[in-house]
């Protein structure tokens, strides 16, 4: 049941595809996706491109998504690992959700970081305290890494 | 959950401590190891994360597997048995439904879902045993219908429709095939998509709650009706209480007979204390039995009425 799910996403994403993001299969095995994200315009991220690796679970879409970061970022809410801080998908998914939504959520993200509820302590901190360094960092590794 | 069944252990074991001492010298630069073939006898404490995600995996593919999400029919004097022991009030109990004919259960897995998944099986299994099934069915698929109208103002879009067609699917086999449909054909094909079914009433029920908040607000205390949806009814593993209950009731228009096995009591076991009755004034059920269903604390079986 799940793969049917998954290929309906597949084929609702190329009708109508989220502005900036794309996602689709890695292989022959439809259970892992990659996705990229450029970074949103009003952000430091502006200009770079941000791989993602998704992989759906066996009893997808009752469970969410793993979406994580193979492209490195600096932001508050994704470590070093690509692992994303972010409620739908952990205690907040809910099986009405779609890979669509869950990109743009994450792409809101970028653009407005939760430095509440971070990933990495630090990096919220100086979100906080300091957001022209903040921004001149992310800035730096999307040049390094995303571009 | 509180742990309140008296067949488990109420205190669990203090965890084992290990002193860094007792460790074995790690290497630093680690490669990974080798796939290894995992038996009865590879020790569970062995497993790396990625062995129990792919023995995870492999478990709910696996159809033996997904039969256990509602059992065949068993012998309530089994329930009995793993009492012994335990709590009287619970043997006792047991010991009046059958001797008032409820003989008989169906276990449904402790995954969060067996309220939803049981009323699923229950609500299909009656309608195939209806009088007229086509007129029962159409009926049952007109309540289903406007409800669902009700579901896209509160939902956006029609995200429903994904899990709702399922349910669909399921009442035109019973209406096309009628009794050459055997209840165990029609508890096969519910179990394939038994998910989709309890969350579609998962919506429903909140959508009702959400649509018509009156009856529940009360018994909401500390949370906003919407967030209290949210988290308690459509959270895929939140486990149903009286308020999703009433309110899944109120939507289907179903009539639900609850026994429940409880720890209290005192004296003889009375029919008013087993039995709680959900019956909403504008039931379309009553010329069928009603949907019954064995609830203990923090789980929910089907119990079977008498012959």
């Amino acid at each position: 049941m799940a793969l049917k799910r998954i290929n309906k996403e597949l084929i609702d994403l190329g009708r109508d595809p989220p502005s900036s993001c794309s996602a689709g299969p890695t292989g022959d095995n439809m259970f892992q996706w990659q996705a990229t994200i450029m970074g949103p315009g009003e952000s430091p991220y502006a200009g770079g491109v941000f791989f993602l690796s998704i992989s759906f679970p066996v009893d997808y879409p009752f469970k969410p998504p793993k979406v994580s970061f193979t492209t490195k970022i600096y932001h508050p809410n994704i470590n070093a690992n690509g692992s994303i801080c972010l409620d739908i998908l952990r205690d907040q998914w809910s099986p009405a959700l779609t890979i669509s939504k869950v990109l743009l959520s994450i792409c809101s993200m970028l653009t407005d970081p939760n430095p509440d509820d971070p990933l990495v302590p630090d990096i919220a901190h100086l979100y906080k305290t300091d957001r022209t360094r903040y921004e001149a960092t992310a800035r730096e590794w999307t040049r390094k890494y995303a571009m | 959950m509180t742990n309140l069944d008296p067949s488990e252990p109420t205190e669990s074991p203090a965890a084992p401590r290990v002193r860094s001492s007792e460790l074995p010298d790690v290497e630093d630069d680690l490669v990974a190891p080798a796939p290894r073939e995992i038996n009865e006898d590879t020790p569970l404490s062995s497993l790396s994360e990625a062995e129990i995600a792919a023995l995870t995996e492999k478990m709910l593919n696996n159809p033996e597997t997904r039969t256990k999400l509602i059992a065949e029919i068993t012998p309530i004097s089994e329930l009995r048995d793993e009492y012994l022991g335990g709590s009287q009030n619970f043997v006792d109990q047991i010991d009046w439904l059958q001797a008032h004919g409820y003989t008989q259960f169906r276990r449904a897995a402790r995954d969060g879902n067996c309220f939803y998944r049981s009323v699923a099986f229950s609500y299909l299994d009656r309608l195939l045993h209806a009088p007229d099934i086509p007129g029962t069915v159409a009926r049952f698929r007109e309540v289903l219908v406007s409800k669902e109208r009700g579901l896209t103002q509160v939902f956006q879009e029609d995200v429903h429709q994904e899990f709702s067609e399922q349910l669909h699917t399921l009442m035109k086999l019973i209406e096309d095939l009628g009794v050459a449909l055997t209840t165990e054909d029609l508890l096969n094909q519910l179990l394939e998509v038994s998910d989709y079914v309890s969350y579609f009433f998962r919506l429903l029920a909140s959508a009702e709650i959400r649509n018509n908040p009156e009856p529940y607000r009360d018994f909401i205390f500390d949370q906003e009706i919407v967030a209290f949806c949210q988290s308690q009814v459509e959270a895929v593993d939140s486990e149903a209480d009286h308020i999703p209950m009433m309110a899944l009731c109120n939507a289907l228009r179903i009539t639900l007979k609850l026994a429940t096995l409880s720890s209290h009591g005192q004296g003889p076991v009375q029919e008013k204390e087993v039995f709680t009755v959900i019956s909403p004034d504008d039931a379309m059920d009553k010329n069928l039995p009603p949907i019954l269903l064995l609830f203990r604390p923090g789980h929910y079986d089907i119990l079977l009425g008498p012959k």
